[in-house]
């Protein structure tokens, strides 16, 4: 026993006695992400919110089908349109007396497309935007970076307004709406991808890298990608819930997409004139449907920001 | 000030036991588990009295600095048992309006990052009397004027012009000085000072501690100081109080700790100092790691890693057991019925000490 | 300190002159102009068309139209003298120095090709209404973000702190236009207690910001307030309610922020009251970021402001704004945007003022 007391030699020490069922667990960085995002009440809550309205747009206009060219007639015609009832259920439109559900139902795929869509393609505008300006720095980072500050000085819902206007004039379809949000919304994404890519140039554990070797493509791909996915996704997520209330606006106001294909905007530009006749579901449901999509998607959003949050301790 | 000192002394007499911590639990109920941060501390401190609280990072020493003052948050935090007498009084059952009148005036506590204990949007000057004119009967003035005194105490030239300046403008050490004269300005009967040079550069370390030597003298206060340095325990302190695990494993005075461990963590810990006697040998450690707070060991916590061991350490835990006067040891060597190993654990000692 | 202010002050005009640029290029890009109002009248020969777009200059070539709007160019100048005034100067130079008179630099923004009255004029009318409303609104949420959002922090996870975070989210979720109409439906319509739109009483009150009604407030300030309250009250709930999110989570997460931090514990060590460390230490660092932010939200303001005006026919420049784009008066439109942008702009310089005011840390040089 003596000998142990003293100074170590190898050949006399002991394997260390068990620590008492210690289990190590090693999860990636995703795997870590997903327990927490399960745990996040909220989250879960939006994103069924979220899953089932993207179920009904996915399924619901197969069942609810909705032709602008073969609009039936209505065995009762009351111009103002009639309330909710068995065969409506979200009641009637006025005028043409269109069944409020099929238009909520087709307008729900529509602005989750064009949502999903328009964000995504923001995102990658945006990231290779940012990646560039972060990456090479030096005049070209000044240069666009000045560009995306002018950009965000201008309040770029009047942009989109005056374009989409000029553009569609009230026809358009909906895939010129989506490019015109997309080609308008990557800027925060930019600024995000910008930033964290400069902050990884200077990250310890880049120079800690770099000294044991490791090579610069290994640490743009093991590295810096990972770090910087984390807030792709959740400014992606969250600008999805923000083009769909843009589009929502604009179609309202006319300048979007053409009501012969509904989006929750256009359906409800028809119905201010009808408000004061006492028809309040035809601005009701549609606006309804847009507070759920939207307010799962800002659920779900806070809860991935919390999960992917490297700084989170547990 | 020593007016004050000598009226306290007269009152209370010297010597008496200012605070006793008995067997003190404070646990933490976090998502995995509760993490049994502080698991049986027991320690006393007389009046004037100084003592050092020892041990690794992770041992519990700073939460049980921090229960002392009950700056530990329910929830997470809950106090799951013990006492906490200060001058008599349970610190536990004190109602919030108590407690905050301690806090400051009789305990007054100095925290170890002086760059993030300060408020950076006031000035130093005002932080200071603030304290003062939460715990002392003077005006506005009246507290800039010990505000000043205290400056001058800590050794800050200039305090005039120092006081009006903000935390960021000032270095490490003059940072310490300010947290120290927040602390020594309202007369506090115990300071705490949670390893306050471990954040400061090794010159300033040494002015630091002997600033908070000199101070404690002359008030007459008694000081806890939390550290896992055990050079610094031999110079500034009488007692020494060794943590493992959340658990006091061995109390007594310096020289008996130092020099004659009765618990093999402790000795463990002082064989460890790397130092002249033992150049050209082999750097020794003590084997294995501290236990998962999750998954304690049954018995002795420290049973695992000691090279004494035998079964009665992994079937039960020890209390601190009674040495002599002042002097505890939580380790079944020092068992009655066990004086045979015990004998063998001194006579192991390595030759040349410390 | 002022020479801070200076530089960013001069720094602000790159930014200016690359946002001019870019609402121009945008306009630019869209296609048609504002000939288009005529396409759906037939009785518009292509020759009237011709004459309305040389008329306008719309026929030059697009820098040369650019030079113009902005000031730099001499609508009068041939060839290169195209830059000199008609003093003899440098068309950029501020015209009391004898630098020419045309374009944003010198305060001309145009025409409205649908009223011909300067587009200057037309926003100082709309200026007012639309300060209004958004100043007030914005008063309102902050303080409300204020409150709800140390509340909060304070009792983190708690009840009030869920209740207030799930109220944010739903707010946040309304669309402002949807949130507008129903609104009305509910207070106007059927419970019939709050005008349901405009910023006055047409039948009782002269038209805002004429001189007869400001003959009628002297006379009768009690009644215009009360009219005017009245008119504010829904769109006021409208922008208040869905804009308070984001203030309210941000001032949430930097009073959490702030009071994790050591200092706060060392204050607590002191004996400081509670209440003491929340408002004097904890706030008051949280205090610097929520500045900032709300200086970055001033666009979303107006974007928000936009719909509000649309829904309740608010007279402001968001209103103004919508029937330029339906009328296709570009002047105007571009009028509108470019002095939002200055104005954003100049909200941005006196955020980071007022943050470096407030912040001790951070030296002016």
């Amino acid at each position: 026993m003596a000998d142990i007391i003293g100074p170590a030699r190898i050949e006399n020490i002991e394997p260390p006695k068990p620590d008492y069922d210690v289990q190590l667990e090693s999860l990636n960085q995703w795997q870590i992400a997903w327990r927490r995002f399960k745990r996040h009440r909220m989250a879960i809550i939006g994103s069924t919110m979220f899953l089932t309205m993207v179920a009904i747009g996915l399924v619901g206009p197969f069942v609810f089908q909705y032709d602008p060219n073969n609009i039936p007639v209505p065995d009762v015609k009351v111009n103002a349109g009639r309330p909710p009832s068995l065969a409506h259920l979200f009641g009637e439109t006025g005028r043409l007396q269109l069944d409020v559900l099929t238009l909520v139902i087709n307008g729900i795929r529509m602005s989750l497309l064009i949502g999903v869509i328009a964000s995504a393609l923001g995102a990658i505008i945006g990231t290779i935007v940012g990646g560039i300006a972060g990456y090479f720095g030096g005049w070209t980072d000044t240069i666009l970076m000045r560009i995306v500050d002018a950009l965000l000085s201008l309040p770029l819902l009047f942009v989109i307004l005056a374009f989409s206007q000029f553009v569609g004039q009230g026809t358009g379809s909906w895939l010129t709406i989506t490019i015109i949000f997309g080609l308008f919304g990557w800027l925060g994404i930019a600024r995000l991808v910008r930033a964290v890519i400069l902050s990884l140039r200077e990250a310890d554990y880049v120079d800690a890298a770099r000294a044991a070797g490791v090579g610069d493509a290994r640490i743009i791909f093991r590295h810096l990608v990972p770090n910087s996915l984390s807030p792709i996704i959740v400014a992606t997520t969250l600008g999805v819930a923000g083009v769909i209330i843009g589009e929502a606006f604009v179609s309202f106001l006319g300048f979007g997409v053409d009501p012969s294909t509904p989006t929750l905007g256009n359906i409800l530009s028809g119905s201010l004139e009808f408000i004061n006749q006492g028809n309040w579901w035809w601005a009701f449901f549609p606006g309804a449907a847009i507070v759920i999509i939207v307010l799962g998607i800002n659920f779900m959003g806070d809860g991935l920001r919390d999960a992917l949050d490297p700084r989170a301790r547990i | 000030m020593t007016e004050a000192v000598a009226a306290r002394e007269r009152r209370a007499g010297v010597g008496d036991v200012l605070l006793d911590v008995r067997d003190l639990r404070t646990y933490f109920h976090v998502m995995d588990g509760t993490v049994k941060a502080v698991d049986g501390v027991s320690f006393s401190i007389r009046r004037g009295g100084r003592l050092a609280l020892v041990g690794e990072s992770g041992s519990g020493k700073s939460v049980t600095a921090l229960s002392i003052m009950r700056l530990i948050e329910t929830p997470p935090g809950e106090f799951a048992g013990g006492e906490i007498l200060f001058d008599g009084v349970d610190i536990l059952k004190l109602d919030s309006h108590a407690i905050r009148k301690i806090r400051g005036g009789e305990i007054a506590m100095i925290f170890q990052e002086p760059m993030t204990s300060l408020n950076p949007v006031m000035t130093v000057g005002d932080q200071i009397t603030e304290a003062v004119l939460l715990h002392q009967k003077v005006n506005h003035k009246g507290a800039e004027e010990i505000t000043l005194t205290a400056l001058k105490d800590v050794g800050v030239a200039d305090p005039k012009r120092r006081m009006k300046q903000y935390p960021h403008e000032l270095s490490g050490g003059m940072r310490q000085r300010i947290m120290i004269a927040m602390a020594l300005s309202c007369n506090p009967q115990l300071i705490i000072a949670d390893e306050p040079t471990t954040a400061l550069d090794v010159t300033i370390q040494r002015q630091i501690l002997e600033l908070i030597k000199s101070i404690q003298e002359r008030t007459g206060a008694a000081l806890l100081l939390i550290t896992h340095d055990l050079g610094v325990v031999a110079e500034t302190v009488d007692d020494v109080a060794v943590m493992y695990a959340g658990r006091v494993v061995e109390t007594g005075t310096v020289e008996n700790v130092l020099l004659n461990p009765r618990m093999p963590y402790t000795r463990g810990l002082l064989e460890s100092i790397p130092s002249q006697a033992k150049r050209g040998q082999r750097l020794s450690a003590i084997r294995g790691t501290v236990p998962n707070p999750f998954r304690m060991p049954p018995g002795c916590k420290f049973e695992p890693r000691c090279p004494y061991a035998w079964d009665t350490c992994s079937e039960s835990e020890p209390d601190l057991i009674q040495i002599g006067e002042d002097r505890t040891a939580r380790c079944w060597l020092n068992d009655q019925r066990f004086r045979s190993r015990l004998n063998d654990y001194v006579a192991s000692r390595p030759g040349g000490g410390e | 300190m002022s020479r801070y202010i200076i530089r960013r002050l001069i720094g602000t005009i790159p930014t200016l002159f690359i946002v001019s640029l870019l609402i121009y290029a945008i306009m630019q890009a869209a296609p048609g102009g504002p000939e288009q109002k005529f396409d759906q009248n037939p009785k518009i020969t292509p020759e009237q068309i011709a004459a309305f777009r040389h008329s306008w200059g719309l026929d030059q070539p697009i820098p040369v139209q650019y030079c113009r709007w902005v000031g730099l160019c001499n609508p009068d100048g041939q060839g290169l003298g195209v830059f000199i005034s008609n003093n003899g100067l440098p068309n950029f130079l501020p015209s009391f120095l004898g630098g020419g008179t045309n374009g944003v630099l010198h305060g001309d923004l145009g025409y409205s090709s649908t009223s011909g009255s300067t587009v200057i004029s037309l926003i100082a009318q709309r200026v007012l209404p639309t300060a209004i409303l958004a100043g007030i609104s914005l008063l309102v949420w902050i303080l409300l973000a204020l409150a709800t959002g140390i509340l909060a922090a304070v009792r983190q996870y708690g009840k009030a702190d869920t209740a207030i975070t799930v109220f944010n989210y739903v707010g946040f979720s309304f669309p402002t236009f949807w949130l507008g109409l129903m609104l009305i439906l509910i207070f106007s319509q059927d419970l019939k207690i709050l005008p349901a739109s405009g910023m006055w009483n047409a039948r009782t009150v002269p038209i805002f910001g004429s001189t007869e009604y400001w003959t009628f407030f002297g006379k009768n300030p009690g009644g215009a307030l009360l009219d005017l309250g009245s008119h504010l009250i829904l769109p006021v709930v409208t922008l208040v309610f869905v804009n308070i999110a984001g203030d309210s989570r941000f001032v949430r997460a930097a009073m959490i922020d702030s009071l994790n931090q050591d200092f706060v514990r060392t204050a607590r060590a002191k004996g400081v009251p509670e209440r003491t460390v929340i408002f004097r230490h904890a706030l008051r660092n949280a205090l610097l970021p929520v500045v900032t932010n709300v200086a970055i939200e001033l666009p979303f303001l107006f974007a928000g402001a936009i719909a509000t005006e649309t829904i309740f026919s608010w007279p402001g420049m968001g209103l103004a704004y919508i029937t330029a784009v339906r009328t296709y008066d570009y002047p105007v439109l571009m009028g509108i945007l470019v002095i939002t942008a200055i104005f954003v702009v100049i909200a941005n310089l006196l955020a980071d003022i007022l943050y470096a005011v407030v912040d001790p840390r951070i030296s002016y040089g």
